[in-house]
């Protein structure tokens, strides 16, 4: 479907991503495949390094360590937040709602809208939609929209079809209306008969975890999994991107009434470098205005992936002007989300560590 | 492009010499991996065929793979034809 909005704007994001980094080559030892082998994965994916999170870090760690710098940078104001969204696979608990826990982390006021948005690399742009429809309800001013993963922790050590790309990171956007009234256009598919391309098959109440779900065996391609952790149908995945993605992206450009020339940067989630110089080259799009190094800098994070791509490539240009741009998700669900809109001049866009320590949080 | 030209790219693709690959070969014996379905996709793609990775699944020979384009790109010209007539 093809949703519209008018007049808002992301005013300021920062992108978190754990100081803790490694590198392709040095994991080869853990993949049961030869040097050879691995190495040309690496070539054609684009793998070098990738950054994850140690010990017990979550993805709100990561998004809390955001929400700070902006406060302590002056870009935001808690007193004018009036809902949080926070989207990810990786919550804290199952109960309560991790959003709910942030809120109380951050000492936000009662009068704010919490929600958990169970979604992955579709999910930048899905909770983009969401502030958007939040900012129309009225006393909603001010959204703040929290996006992280820490699915290294879900993912084999010993799965190359994973582990390799895999990223942790969290981001945070502040969205608010925008006296300027621009319009906004957005794509939303969703496929659920597709679902099992991308999934954690135990953990939840359909499959409770218990001693065999966590058995790591070899399923069959030299890969190493369990079913607590995460399992993607590589060519399942692929084949969905290559066929959906570029005639989603002709809908979307077409609703909004632009031409690919009239978009200076298609920031799609990144799941590889492979699969973005596909995509480019199939769609007709220099590759320069396509961005595709973030996998191999700091892994796929998944819904994390565009604000990283903004952060890392973008935030000297978006925090002088606006930039028009084309957003692309396409991922778990099987989902597929698109948003044609200006950005900026936004007041920070900003890239930080964050410093893995023992927080002393939770739920008891 | 003829069956010989795509055997030269799966050369290409699998990094092997150029010339390697005879065709009769069974996929597990060269090394076939997801990663080679993957890049045969997209392979596909560059020349307008679709190629469902479950069709990649039930080959046994490089032959088998190199089908699963060749018949596409066989019908292409036919298309044509029939189009212009009509």
């Amino acid at each position: 479907m093809i949703l519209r909005f008018r007049g808002k704007k992301i005013s300021s994001l920062v992108t978190v991503v754990p100081q803790h980094e490694t590198r392709f080559e040095d994991e080869l030892g853990n993949f049961n495949f030869s040097r050879e082998k691995s190495l040309r994965l690496k070539r054609v994916m684009g793998f070098d390094r990738h950054r994850t999170v140690t010990g017990t870090t979550c993805a709100s760690d990561l998004c809390l360590t955001g929400v700070r710098h902006l406060v302590s940078t002056g870009a935001l104001d808690l007193d004018e937040i009036g809902a949080l969204v926070f989207v990810t696979q990786s919550p804290d608990h199952f109960i309560p709602p991790t959003s709910n826990l942030l809120q109380g982390r951050i000492g936000l006021g009662r009068d704010v809208f919490c929600m958990d948005i169970n979604q992955g690399c579709a999910g930048f742009v899905i909770g983009l939609i969401q502030s958007f429809m939040l900012l129309e309800l009225g006393p909603i001013r001010t959204v703040l929209l929290l996006n992280g993963d820490t699915l290294s922790r879900r993912a084999c050590q010993r799965d190359r079809n994973i582990y390799p790309m895999i990223g942790d990171a969290g981001s945070v956007a502040v969205i608010s209306n925008d006296s300027a009234g621009l319009p906004i256009t957005a794509f939303l598919q969703m496929d659920g008969s597709r679902c099992e391309a991308l999934t954690v098959p135990a953990g939840g109440f359909r499959m409770p975890s218990d001693a065999s779900t966590s058995i790591e065996i070899d399923v069959g391609d030299g890969n190493y999994r369990s079913k607590d952790q995460f399992y993607m149908d590589g060519p399942a995945v692929f084949s969905f991107v290559q066929t959906e993605v570029p005639p989603m992206i002709d809908a979307v450009l077409s609703a909004a009434g632009k031409s690919r020339d009239e978009i200076e940067y298609f920031l799609f989630h990144q799941p590889n470098k492979f699969m973005l110089e596909k995509l480019a080259s199939a769609m007709h799009i220099d590759p320069a205005r396509m961005p595709n190094n973030v996998v191999e800098n700091y892994g796929n994070a998944s819904s994390v992936t565009i604000p990283t791509n903004i952060a890392l490539n973008l935030a000297s240009s978006v925090t002088a002007r606006t930039i028009p741009t084309c957003m692309a998700g396409f991922g778990v669900g099987l989902t597929l989300s698109a948003l044609v809109m200006d950005l900026g001049p936004m007041t920070r866009c900003d890239l930080v560590e964050h410093q893995d320590v023992r927080q002393a949080v939770g739920v008891s | 492009m003829t069956r010989g030209e795509i055997l030269r790219s799966l050369d290409e693709l699998l990094e092997k010499d150029r010339g390697t690959l005879q065709g009769s070969e069974q996929l597990e014996a060269v090394g076939w991996d997801s990663l080679s379905t993957i890049s045969f996709m997209a392979l596909a793609d560059e020349l307008g065929c679709v190629v469902n990775p479950s069709a990649i699944d039930s080959c046994v020979t490089v032959n088998d793979v190199v089908a699963l384009v060749a018949t596409q790109l066989d019908r292409v010209p036919a298309q044509l034809a029939g189009e212009r007539l009509a």
